[in-house]
């Protein structure tokens, strides 16, 4: 339900000596969450080094909620007194960058003028109980207004099949088989551009959780990732998981696709990765074709070849298709092909052992 | 006058005039010793005037050698009135100032020494120099022990040699360098004691089971064996006079004719190029299961006496094994039977391999399988665990609005109230809790500040404080110096021979500085009160001569009419004249007497020439250089 899926708000400011507070929030946050927060949070980071500059919006998963942060500099004249910096940051249980964008937008400015945190307490409430609230600027925020299909759509994967050529099918390999990939730029926008953008691959999952698009080197995060079975990964650092942690390497800032060694059984290429390669070359160099057309176009393929192994398989008693190994092994195929087939049927639980 | 003449004599005899050890005043001189004297000094002086000082007897060359003399301290810069009389005539006070004016002149010797670099320098090396005698000598490989060297091995092989000629060398010897080039420099020591001990193990007899041929061991190297306590390692006591091989064969024990341990093989080989190698050994295998190691054994057996087959190309020492010994003659046809028996365990084991190869695959596949499922349930839970999150979720949810379905309008209103309460209620607690933050807030914020504050003025005084340090380091390490110098100085000082001291000098200096003074003193006030005398004198004589102008005047006019008045004016007149007369006689006594003193002056002086004993002398020397003269007329006529 989508009213509930605000879980908590929180306000970091910087002051003038430099000095970093969680200064509110609301209802409460863990001393996880919060410290999960500020490490993401980039008034938390070194101002000498690059990271300083401010990110104004950023989001990231951790633990199956979604964090979205806003900074933003307090200008004059404001009532908040020896704050240079603050951020606004809402966790959520859904993935919708572009609705807590507008959203953490209006607390900020509410709280830039009122330096009142129960302003803020206010428009949440509102947003959690009724499902709007009021802008500053005479507008009103509809919660409705922001479907998760749009979310989900928003970002290009047309451009990031673009980047890689036709490398990419090692790309809609990975995710299809729920394997864990790397991805890494060094500019953190661009990066969470890529990483929420390829899930998309997967559309018939309609599942943006295994998406983390923003990992940094700290234990906290590293070792909630690690217990996970699949993932795609976003770091701006490189050497943030050993080799032994990925299937699969995404050098964005260079357009590289590196497989690692354990993973390159599964991910051997045969002939039907030629086809869906082609076609989604094809469709991504054809200017004329939306993002919306270019996802759908993929996920038709992708639904091509469900049809295909479902047609490999049986009806059990309960009517679902079940496909067992020798099913699989009785037509002949290339073994590669028979390994992706199989590993298709396990990632979407249409295989069953003897 | 005594000061001034002990000076003199006191230089005079730092350059060489011994004469004048004794002597305590200038009267004392004699003509000889003036002149050697001053040509002494002159020599000093002037290095290039060349006169010897010994006053010559003959007039005509004294009177020479005088002239010379005078005319060089003119040179010099004597500015007295100074002629060939002064030396042959030598008048004190005369003598007295040339000498005074020639020991001013001399080169000064350097008292003082100058705070040069050399000085410093020089000065440094005799401290160090004292410093490193006081210590003992220690060749520098017995300075202190640098730290251990940690206790690293590494692998080190040891070729064995060829048997016979050094020149020819085997495979091995080409293969491996010297050892002290195979490993680091650091580690060479502790590799060489851990390959000494490995091979010792290895060849004692009491840890290993020996073959039957007893040239193979498969060594069972138990902990045991590692114990020194273990009697048959410790050698009895070797005496120290044994030789190489007597200690070799005391070490390796009853080794020698059967397990030769490899050092004695080698040391043999090395010194001795006649013995036979009976057998050889290989090097330590580590234990295979037993049916192998049976194995091995017959094909190493079958092996020593056969050339080496293309299955076994390790690094095979035995290169020389054609060389066989005379035992092997002997169990030739018992290897034919084991060739074929070896044949057969060959096929068998190949079976066996390929049978162990196949259900390897087989098991490959089985853990591929294992594994897929292992995937498949991982991801089966992961969706199960989600979906029921999720309706457990909306069971609850359900069951709640279940409850409420009855009086759903009511119920609907009754949440809505409920729900606007509770955000009122919140946005109430919020604005309380605000209250009570932004003060908290505040109080943070300006205790941050002033921390920081305050570390900065801490910073700034831990500053201060090692500045300070530092500087009375400085002052301190300063001051020892000086107190060295110091020490030294004052030993320096004590050492230097006190002559006629400078503080006498500069005592009488101070005195007489200090009386003359007093005497300016003394002749200020006398110049004063002369001239008040004659002040008052000519304010007398002023006086007088007025009184009598008026006098005159007044008894002039009466003197006309009057005797009695010109008498009275006659009277004036003549005592005023002989007023005038008395004070002339009285000036010119005074003149008179000033003159007086003077002649006095002056007759002191010319006594003091003695100018009678002089023109004495000067008349007899006329006369003795006029014989001279015509003796040398003389001679030169009868020449």
């Amino acid at each position: 339900m989508e009213l509930s899926s605000l879980q908590a708000v929180g306000i970091v400011e910087k002051d003038t000596d430099n000095g970093l507070m969680w200064t509110w929030t609301y209802p409460s946050l863990t001393a996880d969450q919060k410290e999960y927060a500020l490490s993401k949070c980039c008034l938390s980071w070194d101002i000498k080094t690059e990271k300083g500059k401010i990110v104004p919006f950023v989001f990231s998963q951790y633990r199956k909620q979604w964090y979205y942060v806003f900074t933003m500099a307090t200008s004059e004249p404001t009532a908040l007194k020896s704050v240079t910096f603050f951020s606004i940051i809402l966790v959520g249980n859904d993935f919708n960058p572009e609705k807590y964008a507008v959203l953490t937008r209006i607390l900020s400015k509410y709280y830039e003028e009122s330096a009142n945190p129960v302003r803020i307490l206010e428009q949440y409430l509102m947003v959690v109980t009724k499902g709007v609230c009021q802008s500053n600027s005479n507008g009103v925020f509809k919660v409705n207004s922001f479907s998760s299909q749009k979310a989900f759509t928003t970002a290009s994967l047309k451009d990031v099949i673009n980047t890689f050529g036709i490398q990419s099918i090692l790309l809609y390999t990975a995710i299809l088989l729920k394997m864990k990939v790397l991805v890494y730029h060094s500019k953190l926008e661009l990066l969470l551009e890529i990483t929420r953008a390829l899930p998309a691959l997967a559309w018939h999952r309609q599942d943006w959780s295994v998406v983390y698009p923003w990992v940094q080197d700290r234990q906290q995060e590293l070792n909630a990732v690690r217990k996970l079975p699949h993932y795609v990964v976003g770091c701006t650092v490189e050497n943030v998981l050993t080799p032994d942690d990925f299937d699969l390497y995404v050098n964005a800032e260079d357009g590289t696709i590196t497989v690692s060694p354990h993973a390159k059984e599964s991910l051997t290429m045969g002939k039907l990765h030629k086809d869906v390669a082609k076609k989604m070359v094809e469709l991504a160099e054809n200017e004329t074709v939306t993002n919306q057309q270019f996802i759908a176009g993929i996920a038709e393929k992708t639904t091509e070849l469900l049809e295909k192994l479902s047609s490999l398989g049986s009806e059990n008693s309960a009517g679902e298709t079940i496909i067992s190994p020798d099913h699989i092994k009785s037509k002949d195929l290339h073994p590669n092909t028979e390994t992706f087939l199989m590993n298709l049927a396990i990632a979407e639980r249409l295989l069953k052992f003897d | 006058m005594e000061e001034v003449d002990q000076i003199i004599i006191g230089s005079l005899l730092n350059i060489g005039c011994e004469f004048a050890e004794g002597m305590t005043s200038l009267k004392q001189f004699t003509t000889e010793n003036v002149v050697e004297a001053t040509v002494k000094c002159l020599r000093i002086i002037n290095p290039d005037y060349k006169m010897s000082h010994i006053f010559p007897p003959g007039m005509s060359a004294r009177f020479r050698v005088g002239t010379s003399i005078a005319n060089t301290c003119k040179s010099i810069g004597y500015q007295g009135d100074i002629g060939y009389q002064t030396f042959l005539y030598s008048a004190e006070r005369d003598v007295r100032q040339i000498f005074m004016f020639l020991v001013e002149k001399l080169p000064r010797k350097e008292g003082v020494k100058e705070d040069t670099e050399s000085n410093v320098l020089q000065r440094r090396i005799g401290q160090v120099l004292r410093e490193k005698c006081s210590t003992m000598w220690m060749p520098f490989y017995c300075k202190p022990l640098i730290e251990g060297v940690p206790f690293r091995t590494q692998p080190l092989f040891i070729p064995k040699y060829s048997k016979g000629h050094r020149n020819s060398k085997s495979q091995d010897e080409k293969k491996y360098d010297y050892i002290h080039r195979q490993v680091e420099h650091d580690e060479l020591t502790p590799s060489l004691l851990e390959l000494n001990c490995s091979q010792l193990i290895a060849a004692s007899p009491t840890i290993g089971k020996t073959s039957k041929q007893g040239d193979m061991k498969t060594t069972k190297v138990t902990k045991e064996a590692f114990h020194w306590k273990d009697k048959s390692m410790v050698p009895d006591a070797i005496p120290f006079d044994s030789s190489l091989d007597e200690v070799i064969q005391i070490v390796t024990g009853q080794s020698l004719k059967t397990n030769r341990s490899r050092f004695a093989h080698a040391k043999d080989l090395q010194f001795t190029t006649d013995k036979h190698k009976p057998l050889q050994i290989r090097p330590v295998i580590p234990q295979k299961p037993s049916h192998l190691a049976k194995l091995e054994n017959k094909e190493i057996d079958g092996e020593h006496l056969t050339p080496p087959t293309k299955d076994r190309t390790q690094d095979d020492p035995t290169s020389s094994v054609d060389e066989a010994s005379s035992s092997a003659d002997v169990a030739k046809d018992q290897e034919e039977l084991e060739e074929i028996r070896f044949q057969r365990e060959e096929d068998e084991m190949n079976k066996m391999i390929s049978d162990v190869v196949e259900d390897e695959e087989k098991y490959k596949e089985d853990l591929k399988m294992v594994e897929m499922s292992m995937k498949q349930i991982v991801v089966n839970t992961q969706e199960l665990e989600s979906t029921n999150e999720e309706r457990i979720k909306q069971v609850k949810l359900k069951e709640k609005t279940l409850k409420l379905l009855p009086n759903a309008e009511e119920n609907m209103e009754k949440l809505k109230a409920m729900v606007d309460a509770s955000s009122q209620r919140l946005v109430e607690l919020g604005k309380l809790w605000e209250e009570k933050r932004i003060p908290l807030v505040a109080e943070i914020r300006r205790l941050k500040q002033s921390k920081t504050e305050t570390e900065f003025d801490a910073e700034r005084k831990v500053e201060e404080i090692r500045l300070l340090r530092s500087r009375m380091k400085d002052v301190s390490e300063e001051t020892k110096q000086k107190d060295q110098l110091i020490k030294q100085l004052k030993t320096e000082l004590d050492s230097v021979k006190r002559d006629i001291s400078r503080q006498s000098y500069t005592r009488r200096i101070l005195e007489i500085v200090a009386s003359i003074h007093k005497q300016k003193q003394e002749i200020q006030r006398v110049i004063e009160d002369v001239k008040l005398v004659q002040k008052t004198m000519n304010k007398l004589k002023g006086r007088a001569n007025r009184t009598f102008s008026a006098a005159d005047e007044v008894i002039f006019r009466d003197a006309k009419q009057d005797e009695g008045s010109k008498q009275a004016y006659k009277y004036l007149v003549s005592l005023h004249d002989n007023c005038a007369a008395l004070l002339k006689t009285v000036e010119e006594t005074g003149l008179i007497m000033r003159e007086i003193r003077d002649l006095e002056g002056q007759i002191d002086i010319e006594i003091g020439k003695n100018a009678e004993e002089n023109l004495e002398k000067i008349l007899k020397d006329y006369k003795e250089v006029k014989r001279e003269n015509a003796e040398m007329i003389k001679k030169l006529k009868k020449k």
